[in-house]
């Protein structure tokens, strides 16, 4: 715990970071494809310096981590399923399908069934169209 | 706005109580410091999420080899299917994002002073240091094994020259010759890879030299995948293929390079060429930094990837303990992006999240037919642990034509996890 509670003390310059920011960068980061940010000299940077980190949680908090590993084989280069195509919906009904053996398929079933349905609603969520 | 409101002031708050706390003044003047030792997988993962999550920190990759050859996929390589160019990669792009990335050998890393030094002399100063680096071959694990006699007995398990060198070695059994595969004990990089060499080492010879033998020589008595390996080994290759386990006295206890012999603990053979993997242990930087316990691995707070051994070192991919999660690049860059999630939260104040990573590892048959293992894992206090119910590998009665679309996925893997790290 003493390395945990170590790491709680705000780093005083991180900027603000805007809530649309972290829609975009969702996707991107956590499956693989570039999302599109304000780079050095963009809007971002006349925000003030003074504004310290714990502003930048709206960013963090939106990040699902979840949906970290699924980037490892789902892109938009990728011959396997795009997943950022899919809507929502669907990618909830396929990701429920996988995990009772609805679908035949290769490895997304073993997948799937280390997920409650509360989780699989989550990377819907974060991975789908609204 | 009202939450912006309600930020700005807790920003107010927040600036006085960091103004009255004891943060070195080097500290509190400047963007964070995130120093990345490692441009593997896990390494470039953090540091390219990081430059996501944190566009106004200050990133360092420190990375020994200008280029990067990647190990998934070079058994296609020593098997004469596939050159050695597609597994190499560089750090042009890493550059373009920002990422300040030094080719050098970290040589010392002062935990107190939070400094890593380089062997081109510069110090590196950081609030959080990521260690990613890999494995080393444990030399001394194996009695007559050295450097010297990797040259007569490659290992190829450091892709490069030592992969090319086995392909060259392999072209040149001679009719009838014996392979022999020395895999060593748990853990290491890549559980299933030596069996994978052995599939695609059979599918090799199995057009110029039908009547060669290869015989794995294991230092333990089950391996990754092992009914699918052997059934597809009878399928496809006959009898071709031999394995051997430690109870059956396998395990391989010295080797002698300059008479060609390998020993173990019931035998003595004299093959025409040895593929002797030695057992391993974390890249020599983490052993010096103190990050390595008794086992020669890193051990690690499961859910945000610290050490439990130096504070603010954060350690992943091969050179960590990650339990029932295996060595694998898969694994290094689904860690990297969480350990990347777990500082940049640390560094804005914010406490760790619990989550869920996976890990899918493929592999090939022949380079047409492939099959999986994959898990979920969670931390259940520092530890990893595999979700019960979830993972597992590939039907054994699975169609060819399954087996086939495996293969395809793995192609696609590669090429989709080297972009986005890469690429």
């Amino acid at each position: 715990m003493a390395l945990i509670s170590a790491g709680l003390k705000a780093h005083p310059r991180l900027r603000w970071q805007r809530y649309r920011c972290a829609i975009t960068l969702l996707a991107g980061l956590l499956t693989g494809c570039s999302a599109v940010l304000p780079g050095p000299g963009s809007e971002s940077d006349t925000e003030p310096d003074t504004t310290p980190a714990a502003t930048s949680s709206a960013l963090l908090d939106s990040t699902e981590p979840l949906a970290a590993s699924c980037g490892g084989c789902h892109s938009p280069s990728s011959s396997i399923t795009h997943l950022t195509t899919l809507s929502q919906a669907t990618l909830l009904q396929q990701m429920r399908q996988f995990k009772s053996d609805h679908i035949d398929n290769t490895v997304m079933g073993r997948i799937a069934k280390g997920y409650s349905d509360d989780e699989l609603q989550r990377l819907a969520r974060a991975l789908g169209q609204p | 706005m009202q939450r912006r409101r309600f930020n700005q002031s807790l920003v107010t708050a927040l600036t006085s109580v960091l103004a009255s706390a004891s943060i070195p003044h080097s500290v509190a003047q400047s963007a964070p410091r995130v120093v990345v030792i490692g441009g593997g997988f896990g390494g470039l993962t953090v540091a390219r999420s990081l430059r996501q999550l944190l566009p106004d920190a200050h990133i360092t990759l420190v990375e020994r080899n200008p280029t990067y050859t990647a190990c998934p996929f070079s058994n296609l390589v020593v098997a004469g299917e596939r050159s050695l160019a597609k597994q190499q990669f560089n750090y042009t792009v890493a550059r373009q994002l920002g990422i300040h990335v030094h080719i050098a050998s970290a040589t010392d890393i002062d935990p107190t002073a939070h400094t890593v030094t380089l062997d081109s002399g510069d110090t590196l100063p950081y609030d959080r240091l990521v260690v990613s680096p890999g494995i080393q071959l444990n030399y001394s694990g194996l009695e007559g094994y050295s450097v010297e006699a990797a040259d007569k007995m490659p290992h190829a398990w450091l892709a490069g020259t030592q992969t090319t060198l086995l392909a060259k070695r392999l072209q040149a059994v001679p009719a009838g010759g014996l392979v022999v595969i020395a895999a060593p004990a748990n853990p290491f990089r890549c559980p299933p890879g030596p069996y994978e060499r052995a599939s695609l080492m059979a599918h090799y010879l199995k057009q110029p030299n039908p009547t060669a033998k290869l015989l794995i020589l294991d230092a333990k008595d089950k391996f990754s995948k092992q009914p699918l390996f052997q059934q597809a080994w009878q399928q496809h290759y006959g009898n071709m293929i031999e394995w051997q386990g430690s109870s059956d006295g396998a395990r391989v206890r010295r080797v002698d390079a300059a008479r060609g012999e390998v020993e173990t603990d019931f035998d003595r053979y004299q093959p025409d060429l040895a593929n002797i993997i030695p057992p391993q242990q974390a890249a020599p930087i983490a052993q010096q930094a103190g990050l390595t316990d008794a086992s020669g691995w890193c051990p690690i707070d499961a859910m945000t990837f610290a050490s439990t051994l130096q504070p603010d070192i954060h350690v992943l991919g091969d050179a960590c303990i990650a339990n029932a999660m295996p060595k694998s690049a898969f694994a290094a860059n689904a860690q990297g992006k969480i350990c990347a999630l777990q500082i940049a939260r640390a560094l804005s104040g914010l406490a760790p999240v619990s989550t869920k990573l996976i890990n899918t590892c493929y592999s090939l048959l022949n380079p047409q037919q492939g099959i999986s293992v994959a898990g979920v894992y969670t931390a259940q206090g520092q530890r990893f642990i595999e979700v019960p119910g979830a993972g597992g590998v590939s039907d054994p009665q699975a169609t060819p034509g399954t087996r086939q679309l495996e293969a395809q996925y793995a192609y696609s893997w590669f090429k989709t996890l080297t972009q986005a790290v890469f690429g």
